[in-house]
């Protein structure tokens, strides 16, 4: 209990680490809870970069240096920010019931996760076999421990995943005498919860402040059932949750002049977190052109070179690490790009949907799924969660395709946990044209147009 | 509130009955024990190996290099890259990787941890017992192999 508290409180300040981005014309106007959640990937982010710059330059980590380098950024962005006049950003203002229930079933969900995290229900062995020991390593020799990555007996420890978490752990644990295991795990308590305000306040550009509360309310409790009973406790999922779904809802609801530069933050850090990351970015920057493309909206290009230059110099920032310290740069695949075993698919196709069971017996899919057929919405508007959620699970069929044994064990072990941004998709998605649907039905005067309407803001 | 939104707040509640649920199908008293390890309630054999690598690090002083033994090579690989963060100040050497020998490593460890194993891993006159603890023995090699 002793290093559980300085952990904590470590990771806890990761927000003033990042507080600058709270200054950003672009979340300014916003409530202070997503404000401060966008401080928090700021913060992350820069700590990351920090810390392998740190280690670049032959300097050892101390709580003092590590935290100064995204202080001293994140100060000087805030300074330069907060005197641009902010973008004008909906109030969360919801009704007393809408409110309640909110705070209820997060309050319940997120309570019962901790439980879940706290008690070693929730935890893979994962975190014990690499991702807790990179971070109690590099924290041990203060800095990323190159020779050790760089030996071949640790190539255990998926050595060339980025670096985002064991830096963001290794961080917290600076600050207590020892690794501390049992609490490290909390962690991933803060990521889902740090996800709601800024969730619910970019679903509130779309959707009035009752239903913004009610599908944030869904997606909360299917995200906490779901990071609980795949044992995502303590490794990179749910930052890479964090990021995705909040790069996601700002692009989703987005008009055609909207800032892009927490968008970027977050493919940023979802590009640091996990080769998923990267496979989930270039999907999203894949819908959101589609999307503008098809709705001639204006700036296409230099809008999309915006979204992708942050995410593209964080992955070039790791790749150029790998380099300096003669690590093969790059990700490493599961085989040859093409060496698929076509044989598998029928097993893959059969375990996959069974793997998406979520904790919740699969309903945390199937509602916003039916939603979602039900409203028969514009497709348009909702290609970058489209394209993450099906680009993603088509991803993991021809990820699994790539084994050579039979693929059902691996399946059963990572797709409850890699799937779950596909989830976050869906229920985003669903939510942004089911609510916007009824609402357009409700205002419609007997127009047979009503379900062709586009998704448009709330009055 | 509009009939939509009553259903996304009503399959919300929904949803967090599951977790819910799980919490209140085991007695309470159990539920509310603190775990020993991370992975306490959801592996218990690497909860116990976790456990033995914990028991042992006491007896292995720091930057000292070791190996860790066990029947089973898949056993000993799980207790190999967990040592690496309970002993996270020690020197790990692998004596198998994913099941390959590697004595030209193992053999050079000053330490040996030995899980689950009858007797004492190589003979006497090389080893000397420093502790027997839960789940195995520390074991200190006297002289060069």
């Amino acid at each position: 209990m002793n290093n559980a508290i300085p952990f904590l409180l470590a990771t806890l300040s990761l927000p003033i680490l990042g507080a600058g981005a709270a200054f950003h014309p672009s979340i300014r106007n916003a409530s202070r809870p997503a404000r401060a959640a966008a401080a928090l990937a700021f913060g992350a982010v820069g700590l990351t970069l920090g810390g392998m710059l740190l280690t670049a330059a032959g300097f050892r980590w101390t709580l003092a240096a590590i935290a100064a380098v995204p202080l001293a950024v994140s100060l000087a962005a805030g300074l330069f920010w907060r005197r641009r006049p902010a973008a004008p950003f909906p109030p969360a203002a919801a009704g007393l019931g809408a409110r309640r229930a909110l705070f209820v079933i997060a309050a319940a969900s997120l309570a019962l996760l901790g439980w879940a995290l706290l008690a070693g229900a929730a935890t893979s062995v994962d975190y014990l076999f690499f991702w807790g020991v990179k971070s109690a390593r590099f924290a041990e020799v203060r800095g990323v421990d190159v020779e050790l990555l760089r030996w071949p007996f640790f190539a255990h420890a998926v050595v060339d995943y980025p670096p985002l978490v064991p830096i963001v752990q290794a961080f917290g644990a600076l600050a207590a005498d020892r690794f501390p295991w049992r609490t490290v795990p909390l962690t991933s308590l803060l990521w889902v919860a740090a996800a709601a305000p800024l969730l619910r306040a970019f679903l509130r550009r779309r959707l009035d402040g009752d239903s913004a509360s009610a599908v944030t309310a869904f997606w909360i409790a299917a995200m906490t059932a779901s990071v609980a009973t795949s044992l995502s406790g303590a490794n990179a999922e749910a930052p890479l949750l964090f990021f995705e779904s909040i790069a996601l809802a700002a692009l989703l609801t987005e008009d055609a002049d909207t800032s892009r530069f927490l968008p970027a933050l977050m493919l940023a850090g979802a590009v640091l977190t996990k080769v998923e990351g990267s496979v989930a970015a270039i999907l999203i920057v894949l819908g959101v052109v589609l999307r503008d493309l098809l709705e001639r909206r204006p700036r296409l290009w230099r809008r999309a070179l915006a979204l992708t230059l942050s995410p593209a110099a964080a992955l070039s920032a790791w790749f150029l690490f790998q380099w300096h310290f003669g690590l093969r740069p790059g990700f490493r695949g599961h085989g040859g790009l093409l060496a698929l075993h076509a044989d598998h698919l029928g097993t893959v196709l059969t375990r996959l949907p069974l793997a998406l069971e979520a904790g919740t017996y699969g309903v945390s899919w199937i509602l916003p799924l039916v939603l979602l057929i039900a409203a028969r919405p514009r497709v348009r508007p909702l290609l970058p969660a489209l394209a993450l959620g099906a680009g993603l699970l088509a991803f993991l069929v021809f990820d699994y395709l790539h084994d050579r044994e039979d693929p059902a064990i691996r399946i059963q072990w990572t797709a409850p946990r890699v799937s779950q941004p596909a989830l976050s998709a869906l229920i985003l998605a669903s939510g942004l044209a089911s609510v916007g649907a009824e609402r357009r039905r409700r205002h419609s005067t007997a127009s047979a147009t009503a379900s062709v309407a586009p998704l448009t803001p709330a009055p | 509130m509009t009939r939509l939104r009553a259903v996304w707040f009503a399959g919300a509640a929904a949803l967090a009955l599951f977790p819910l649920w799980r919490f209140f199908s085991r007695p309470l008293a159990e539920q509310l024990r603190l775990p020993i390890t991370p992975v306490d309630r959801v592996d218990g054999a690497r909860a116990r190996q976790w456990r033995f690598l914990a028991e042992s690090r006491p007896h292995v002083p720091p930057r000292a290099s070791f190996t860790v033994l066990a029947a089973d090579s898949d056993v000993e690989m799980a207790l190999y890259m967990m040592s690496f963060g309970v002993l996270q100040d020690g020197v790990p050497l692998p004596t198998r990787y994913y099941g390959n020998p590697t004595p030209e490593f193992g053999r050079e460890a000053k330490y040996v941890l030995a899980f689950d194993l009858p007797e004492a891993p190589e003979p006497e006159d090389r080893l000397r017992l420093i502790a027997r603890v839960p789940g195995g023995a520390v074991y200190e090699r006297t002289r060069a192999q």
